[in-house]
């Protein structure tokens, strides 16, 4: 699994299934509103709850790949700016030379500012869910076993793994492999990694299969959970609010586009 | 007395090799992508598991192992707009099982080559309009990014930059992926080649 189970924290405390509608409240009204001042609101407070939860050391790769997004999309698009009429477009700034576009900018911060509020409140979502609730809620929702085996299996091999490949770093490291240097170099280093991960996880799996089918796996018998998951008020409310909010942001969104009522969440740029 | 041995290609056992085949593939993809941004190669590397996975057990398998990567690491890393990845990643699934049970996934040149080629024109025409509808054309992989950007300097229009700077990415990347596992599916033991569901 990817996290221990820990109840110290209200957030922790929580629901998969909670915690699941809340996504989908974040997904719906963040994508379809589309509004920037939601976007900072959202990622005011799921960065306010990463330090909370103390999520700081996971979060920062999503960080690393929030700042490459970054330079990336407004770079480009504002720089480039490929969609817009120079011409005509006005100059945000200039720097070394080089005119920045306010449509560019704008057209970026369409696209980043939508991407960013979700990815830092569904990281912090999923990494504070505990994998075993979370399989024992599909179960309960009526997903098929295997399939919620399957998905839940996933999150615990791909933890399994990454400490393998790890270990073999190390190992082909200390045998004189260069990880690091030109391309070339790098790339060299990629087979030799990754090819003894792959082939001793391919050898195990014949074991694994055997393994389980003597512990039942394919049992016909209805399979139980030793699990009991019982909402608690905060859980009962939270689910309400956020059920609201995605009635909501669909009424919206459908209103506006039909002309029945104004759409009053625009953009200040 | 001899010991009977179990046809695992069909039946119930079939279905333990799926329920264990889908998370390894989904794992590899992971470790694939951890391990090409980790050494800062500028390929994404995250189709490897579902390259074997679709070679060993079948298109299919393959390709819900492909989609259940995205959708897992949209969820791991928050960035649940990514999932929609998986579209490409089950077109890989599908071309390698299916060549596979053609048994057109035997040699190098002109098997795989050919593989490497369909999935990659797949993963460029598929990945670019959904990279134009998530993120508006521009992601996260720093090789692509510059090839678009090189390529807008030279008066191309957004889609087809994002198009034309994803086919040499992808035909390295899923290039490799083809290669691994093409070379894990011939150094396996004969009971394990026959689990893509290919009806005899």
């Amino acid at each position: 699994m990817l996290q221990t189970r820990k109840q110290d924290t209200i957030l922790q405390k929580l629901l998969p299934s909670t915690k699941l509608w809340v996504a989908l409240a974040l997904i719906l009204a963040v994508m379809l509103i589309r509004n920037y001042a939601l976007s900072f609101i959202v990622i005011g407070i799921s960065i306010a709850l990463i330090f909370y939860e103390k999520k700081t050391d996971l979060f920062k790769l999503i960080v690393v790949t929030m700042v490459v997004m970054f330079f990336s999309m407004y770079g480009i698009h504002g720089a480039i700016a490929p969609n817009i009429d120079k011409a005509n477009d006005p100059v945000l700034f200039s720097i070394f030379g080089i005119d920045y576009y306010l449509n560019g900018f704008k057209y970026a911060s369409h696209y980043y500012l939508c991407v960013i509020p979700l990815m830092c409140s569904l990281f912090l979502l999923f990494t504070s869910m505990d994998m075993a609730d979370l399989g024992a809620t599909m179960c309960q929702m009526g997903l098929p076993y295997k399939g919620v085996f399957t998905f839940i299996d996933s999150f615990q091999v791909m933890k399994l793994l990454g400490k393998e490949m790890n270990q073999i770093r190390d190992a082909q490291r200390a045998r004189g492999l260069e990880t690091e240097g030109n391309l070339l170099a790098r790339f060299k280093a990629f087979i030799p990694i990754m090819v003894p991960v792959v082939a001793s996880s391919i050898v195990k799996v014949q074991d694994q299969a055997i393994a389980m089918d003597t512990k039942g796996f394919n049992s016909l018998n209805k399979k139980t959970i030793y699990r009991e998951l019982i909402p608690s008020a905060l859980d009962k409310l939270i689910k309400v609010i956020s059920i609201l909010v995605c009635v909501g942001t669909l009424a919206y969104v459908i209103l506006s586009k039909m002309g029945i009522i104004s759409p009053f969440m625009t953009n200040i740029i | 007395m001899t010991m009977k041995s179990v046809d695992s290609s069909k039946g119930r056992l079939r279905s333990t090799y799926i329920a264990i085949m889908i998370p390894l593939g989904v794992a590899i993809n992971y470790i694939g992508g951890q391990l090409a941004s980790s050494l800062s190669l500028p390929i994404y590397m995250d189709s490897i598991g579902t390259a074997i996975v679709a070679a060993i057990m079948g298109p299919w398998v393959g390709a819900a192992s492909g989609v259940l990567f995205n959708i897992i690491s949209a969820l791991v890393g928050g960035n649940i707009m990514a999932s929609l990845f998986g579209i490409c990643n089950i077109g890989t699934g599908l071309i390698v099982g299916y060549m596979a049970r053609m048994g057109k996934f035997k040699k190098l040149w002109p098997d795989v080559v050919i593989a490497s080629i369909l999935v990659a024109v797949w993963n460029a025409a598929t990945g670019a309009p959904i990279a134009m509808a998530v993120y508006g054309g521009i992601d996260g992989n720093a090789g692509t990014n510059i090839m678009i950007a090189a390529m807008q300097n030279m008066g191309r229009d957004l889609f087809s930059s994002a198009f034309l700077a994803r086919i040499p990415t992808n035909l390295l990347d899923k290039g490799i992926a083809c290669v691994v596992a093409w070379l894990i599916l011939s150094k396996l033991p004969e009971n394990m080649q026959n689990l893509n569901g290919k009806k005899a």
